[in-house]
């Protein structure tokens, strides 16, 4: 662990100054707006999926044509819907600025089991139709493609490793797995996806004697690997090798709980929001292919930037152990949890353990003259992390910042209406941030609907933090 | 959920707007004027009563007119020959087959020599689409071997190529016909 004297202080005023200006979209409504058209556009892409199914599919009279036409229509379906799960996984800024990652994961979540199944539907029911044509048997027909197509073989790896990466994201099988495990099975579905391109665009019914289908299909292919290229791949390493990041100090905030502070040029260029988080890589030898997402503890400034990191997974507590000048990629900044949402100028911030960091960040970005009560709940006094600064920056903001602890079991501080409102009496009439476990998420969101505060003045982001979920985020509320 | 309407409306708009362009009949208008392009963009439209005209005239060195009705002959050019015991040695030309499903046509050319079938060329095999075409590939020439082995158009066929085989025999039967083999 590195020595206090290289950490810099973390600034305890307010942001002063001009900042960088939020990327596009940036007020609540627009981002609002922006997201609608984005949904919309999907839509768009599915519509013209249709357009070609319905413009190039054959007779329906054989014996099991109406089977393989059903065949088709999963198959282009569920590959649609393949695209739009690698599109919403893909980093990118527009939709991470609009929707927010924890939505699209959330989105990702449903539509993986959706995609998967309609891919299943389409190899049984096309190999039952064609069989039904030929009048042979299933494994026959199965037989014959394998034989006839030469790109039916590699299809039919792509579905397996699909059905496997399926089923390991399975949540009960999900549970009794390593993340790690389940990581790198997940990636299969890169190459499955990959996998299955060629039978569709060298047999595909709909492709082959129609160029302008073939054009849009490889159009909405092309489109969706330019987006991982791009953002999920590309911008991380040019922008962490240009601002030459790397591990500057690692800090001990309490017994459970470390600092890391990562320096490089000009990462203001980042234009980090308070309460926002970065996909970590951290280039040792055994830890440069996975990414974790960290919270960013203080607002961004020049030169730093700090994540206070809670030890649970084996990565957190190999995290302890970085060495000063380890190369650091950041994927980010991502998350919709900033002060930019603010509709008040009074703010009621709620964290829970280490839910604080991203408040604490959030802090930053509170100009002076907004109120702010910040309720801050730890299971005991040691594990209040961040405390002295977050006691400076009270005593900097003097009486227009009222900071509590809610330390002790949860019984004696129920998050509930009536909490709240007792301790935060003009609590109807704010903002309200919440962050930490997805329960005290939950509950402070609901309180908040209970004394009347409309729901865009409610800001949380649920997610179980540095839990070997990771990226998994849990939406909990409505 | 607004969000989910959204989705809904996009897609309508999607379908809409191919539907409104169509794209197809440009492809088929095309297709029209030049006519080494097999269209089975029509597939969709005509063959859905497969009695009808099966669409224009596939590549391959099929028959110079173009459409033809299952089961019927369009050509019986016959070169003439030496006439011997078995069959009379020339070259004939089986009728044009439409195997059915908007698959395609058949047609056969079999050589006669010495009284007996020496060999088998097709000059039309069903090709409107890629599995059509996969299969005439492989099945058709398996066809050949099993119809010179047998002499005649009782063959056992290709499994997994019904429709194949039995126009395959049909147009076989036709030419073996001309040449007073069956």
């Amino acid at each position: 662990m590195s020595t206090t004297e290289t950490r810099p202080a973390a600034r305890v005023a307010p942001a002063a100054g001009p900042r960088r200006r939020a990327p596009f979209p940036a007020s609540p409504d627009s981002r609002v707006f922006v997201g609608d058209v984005l949904v919309w556009i999907a839509g768009l892409g599915l519509g013209v999926v249709v357009a070609i199914e319905l413009l190039t599919r054959t007779s329906l009279s054989g014996p099991g044509a109406l089977l393989t036409e059903a065949g088709r229509w999963s198959a282009l379906v569920g590959t649609y819907a393949s695209l739009l799960l690698l599109a919403l996984v893909a980093r990118v800024p527009i939709l991470e600025r609009s929707v927010g990652m924890d939505r699209l994961m959330s989105w990702h979540r449903k539509l993986g089991p959706v995609a998967l199944l309609l891919i299943a539907a389409h190899v049984v029911l096309v190999t039952a139709g064609y069989a039904a044509s030929t009048a042979v048997s299933y494994l026959a027909q199965t037989w014959d493609f394998m034989r006839v197509y030469p790109w039916m073989l590699p299809a039919l790896a792509g579905f397996v490793l699909m059905i496997v990466g399926g089923m390991t994201s399975w949540r009960v099988a999900r549970r009794r797995m390593k993340y790690e495990t389940w990581w790198v099975t997940h990636l299969y579905f890169y190459l499955a996806i990959a996998l299955a391109y060629l039978h569709q665009v060298m047999y595909g019914q709909q492709f082959v004697d129609h160029a302008w289908a073939r054009w849009i299909w490889v159009g909405m292919y092309a489109v969706t690997a330019g987006l991982l290229v791009v953002y999920r791949f590309g911008a991380p390493v040019w922008q962490s090798l240009r601002m030459g990041l790397r591990v500057h100090a690692v800090e001990r905030e309490s017994a459970d709980t470390v600092s890391v502070w990562i320096r490089g040029k000009d990462v203001d260029r980042f234009a980090l929001r308070g309460g926002q988080f970065f996909g970590f890589r951290f280039l040792t030898r055994d830890g440069w292919w996975q990414s974790h997402p960290y919270s960013v503890s203080a607002g961004s400034s020049r030169e730093f930037i700090r994540v206070t990191i809670k030890d649970l997974g084996d990565h957190s507590r190999s995290t302890a152990q970085l060495a000063r000048g380890t190369r650091v990629v950041l994927e980010g900044p991502y998350g919709v949890f900033t002060a930019d949402d603010r509709r008040t100028d009074h703010v009621v911030l709620v964290a829970g353990g280490v839910g604080i960091t991203p408040v604490r960040a959030i802090l930053d970005d509170l100009p002076p003259d907004v109120e702010i009560d910040l309720l801050y709940r730890a299971p005991r006094a040691d594990t209040l992390v961040l405390r002295d600064e977050l006691e400076a920056i009270a005593r900097v903001r003097g009486r227009s910042m009222r900071l509590r602890y809610l330390v002790g079991p949860r019984r004696d501080y129920p998050l509930n209406a009536r909490t709240l409102q007792h301790l935060v009496p003009e609590i109807a009439s704010a903002d309200v941030y919440a962050c930490g476990p997805a329960d005290l998420v939950a509950a402070v969101h609901e309180s908040a609907e209970v004394l009347g505060i409309p729901e865009d003045r409610i800001h949380d982001e649920a997610f179980s933090f540095h839990s070997p979920d990771h990226y998994a985020f849990e939406r909990t509320t409505s | 959920m607004k969000r989910a309407a959204l989705v809904g409306a996009g897609t309508l708009a999607g379908v809409a707007a191919i539907l409104a362009l169509n794209p197809e009949a440009r492809t088929t208008a095309s297709a029209a004027t030049s006519p080494t392009t097999s269209s089975s963009g029509t597939d969709a439209g005509s063959s859905n009563s497969s009695s009808s005209s099966s669409s224009g005239s596939t590549s391959g060195g099929a028959s110079s007119s173009g459409s033809s009705s299952p089961g019927t002959s369009t050509s019986g050019s016959t070169s003439t020959g030496t006439s011997t015991a078995a069959g009379t040695d020339g070259t004939y030309t089986g009728d044009t087959v439409d195997v059915g499903h908007g698959y395609g046509t058949i047609q056969l050319q079999v050589t006669v020599s010495g009284g007996k079938v020496t060999d088998i060329t097709a000059l039309a095999v069903p090709q409107n689409d890629p599995r059509s075409s996969q299969i005439s590939s492989y099945a058709v020439p398996q066809l050949v071997s099993q119809a010179i082995a047998a002499q005649s158009s009782s063959i056992s066929g290709i499994s997994g190529a019904t429709f194949t085989s039995n126009g395959f025999a049909q147009s076989l039967t036709s030419a073996l016909t001309q040449a007073g083999l069956s």
